[in-house]
């Protein structure tokens, strides 16, 4: 797919939701020899459109120039460049399940170390919070474990409502933070730029929550 | 408006979505997602559209065409086809787990309109996949056969399946 010499870049585009805008979007992209590998769409409302582009962008091409050309387009705007690590291989979702599953008690750090590139962050981590904050009294996370990449010293965030939802720390660092519902156990993957989208806290919800099945398995000794 | 699932091959890279948008939007039709999928063939690119109600199925199959898609198929899509591929995978893996018994329709609708049939002496092959057949090892006993008249089972699709049969091996909750 043309991939030589070249890195794995995401763009998040909004454009006007009808028939060509995409295709405008893929002509400024093509002129320079970006191949386009994804398009995801995080949502359609009210007439506009939001996606996520995954290109593999050739090493020579001129990446302001592109992205004024692609803010020219009338509708069209550029929400976010970032590198990504990786492209997660078909099928890894649910072979991370497996392995889980295999090994359970290296399960969360199976499952923190896939997270980045299914996410196209820089950073994950499994966090756990302490009892004091159940009881009311001042909240202290635990990494439990953190991926390659991870900060020794994690973000200070604000980690209430403990639900699924995207959060800015307080050194602008974007995260999204999914519960397990079990031992106040969450798993939290980050990035500097661009911010979780609701639809990218939705897979992180259902990554936790096909993990937690798992686990809750191992726990009544029914997995090998 | 109409979501359809669109397969094509297409040749040529970069500039095809251009190419293949072009020729779509002349019949007001919207590309919502692409995925590419690499086999030996070549690439081959998944889409979901959407389009006017008054399009039909040899419409469609014509604008691709001419936006240089080879071997292209379309299927009516269903309303979750908005949720992004990991997050329905996911949720179908988290579904067998729970409910080993979930397994066969958890397949049916990673996979869409195939058949799943089970036979105790499937034989000792490993498992593997056609262009329209996979057979797949039941965790349970026996072999699972899974036929798929169009379009033409990917790498992509036979690694998901077979990572969601995997985790049949999980017994569910008592």
């Amino acid at each position: 797919m043309g991939s030589v010499g070249g890195v794995l870049l995401r763009l998040r585009v909004a454009l006007p939701d009808r028939p060509g805008s995409l295709g405008q979007v893929a002509r400024v992209l093509g002129v320079v020899g970006a191949d386009i590998v994804s398009v995801m769409v995080l949502e359609r409302v009210g007439g506009r459109a939001v996606d996520d582009f995954t290109v593999v962008w050739p090493a020579s091409a001129p990446a302001d120039r592109v992205l004024d050309g692609l803010a020219a387009i009338p509708g069209v705007r550029v929400d976010g460049v970032w590198r990504g690590t990786e492209v997660s291989e078909p099928g890894r979702e649910v072979a991370l399940v497996g392995q889980v599953a295999a090994n359970p008690a290296t399960g969360l750090a199976t499952v923190v170390d896939a997270t980045p590139a299914l996410f196209g962050a820089d950073w994950a981590a499994a966090l756990r919070l302490s009892a004091a904050w159940a009881g009311g009294g001042a909240s202290e996370l635990m990494v439990i474990a953190s991926s390659w990449c991870a900060p020794v010293v994690l973000p200070s965030m604000d980690i209430a409502p403990l639900r699924p939802r995207a959060v800015t720390a307080a050194d602008g660092t974007h995260l999204a933070v999914a519960p397990f519902q079990r031992d106040g156990l969450m798993l939290v993957v980050a990035r500097a730029e661009p911010p979780f989208h609701r639809s990218e806290v939705e897979r992180l919800a259902q990554l936790v929550g096909a993990t937690a099945a798992v686990l809750d398995a191992s726990d009544r000794g029914v997995v090998a | 408006m109409t979501l359809w699932r669109v397969r094509a091959t297409i040749d040529d890279r970069p500039g095809f979505l251009a190419v293949l948008a072009a020729s779509l939007a002349l019949r007001s039709v919207n590309i919502l997602s692409v995925q590419v999928h690499t086999t030996a063939a070549g690439a081959v690119d998944d889409f979901l559209v959407d389009a006017p109600t008054s399009v039909t199925a040899a419409d469609l199959l014509e604008a691709v065409r001419r936006g240089r898609g080879r071997d292209p198929w379309v299927s009516l899509a269903d309303v979750r086809g908005l949720v992004d591929e990991p997050t329905r995978v996911l949720a179908l893996a988290a579904r067998v787990v729970a409910d080993r018994d979930a397994l066969e329709d958890a397949l049916v609708r990673l996979l869409g309109d195939c058949e799943i049939s089970w036979r105790a002496d499937g034989g000792t092959q490993p498992d593997g996949y056609t262009a329209n057949a996979m057979r797949l090892l039941d965790p349970a006993g026996g072999v699972l056969f899974i036929h798929r008249p169009e379009p033409a089972f990917t790498p992509a699709e036979y690694a998901r399946a077979h990572a969601l049969v995997g985790l049949a091996r999980i017994p569910s909750k008592a």
